[in-house]
């Protein structure tokens, strides 16, 4: 006695397996796109920088400066006092075309710049800039 | 005598895992990337001689309460008389020095550069905050 028609569940399975694969196509482009258009960086609540209407896109200087929400300054990822200048000389030569960026936290007072600029003042840097993320 | 022999079984690969790997990976990429595009916005510092100088520089002082200070004057920043200022300065293309109070934040001090830049107020300085 045949209790189980074996022909007849291939076919509904094979016609379920057919309906997900729009699904799957889907979910390989979703990944694609994510992959190419997003990236990925640490994320770091102690440091967001401030939003603006800026067009420059962010480029890497030879001095990263970075103040985070307790007010640790960073150069190139090494924790530093407040006398950046100092801190700057005792790193290479420095001359007036090297370019410093300061990612500063958002949230911090105006006060927590002057620092970075009292430095690039001593030394004489003429590129500073502010690193922000697009505001649009 | 022709032997009837058991066929070979075709083994099928099942696809499921490779779609749960997938989905995993679809969910990493999304909860992990970020699409914020990083910028900068180039500051020029004054040099303190500079600051102390009222004669050449106009030197505006930014409050926390939204408000600025120009020759002891005080502008709401969203008032259309402070537009008014910073078209004048873009004009007149005179050296302006930015200067914050010490309890506002950055985020206040980069939407004032970056509005004065859109305004086309070019030769912009920044000088060390003050306390009011």
């Amino acid at each position: 006695m045949k209790i189980v028609n074996t022909e007849l569940r291939t076919a509904s399975q094979n016609k379920l397996d057919d309906s997900m694969i729009p699904a799957i196509n889907i979910v390989f482009l979703l990944l694609i796109f994510f992959m190419i258009a997003g990236h990925i960086e640490a994320r770091n609540e102690h440091l967001q920088v401030p939003a603006s209407y800026s067009e420059t896109q962010l480029e890497a200087g030879q001095f990263e400066i970075k103040i985070d929400a307790n007010r640790v300054y960073y150069i190139n990822g090494k924790a530093v006092d407040t006398n950046l200048s100092e801190q700057l000389k005792g790193m290479v030569p420095l001359s007036a075309d090297i370019a410093v960026v300061c990612h500063v936290h958002r949230d911090l007072p105006a006060t927590a710049l002057d620092p970075v600029l009292i430095a690039v003042r001593e030394l004489g840097i003429r590129q500073l800039s502010i690193a922000t993320v697009s505001q649009q | 005598m022709l032997l009837e022999l058991a066929r070979p079984r075709r083994r099928l690969i099942s696809i499921t895992p490779l779609i749960d790997v997938v989905f995993i990976l679809l969910l990493f990429f999304m909860l992990s990337s970020t699409f914020n595009k990083a910028r900068q916005m180039e500051v020029t510092a004054a040099s303190p001689g500079q600051q102390q100088q009222h004669g050449e520089a106009t030197r505006i002082v930014l409050s926390a309460a939204e408000t600025a200070v120009v020759n002891h004057e005080v502008y709401p920043l969203q008032g259309p008389r402070f537009t008014a200022l910073l078209d004048k300065l873009a004009k007149e293309g005179g050296p302006v020095i930015l200067v914050s109070g010490a309890d506002v934040r950055i985020q206040a001090l980069v939407q004032l550069v970056d509005r004065m830049h859109q305004a086309g107020v070019a030769n912009l300085k920044l000088g060390q905050s003050v306390t009011p």
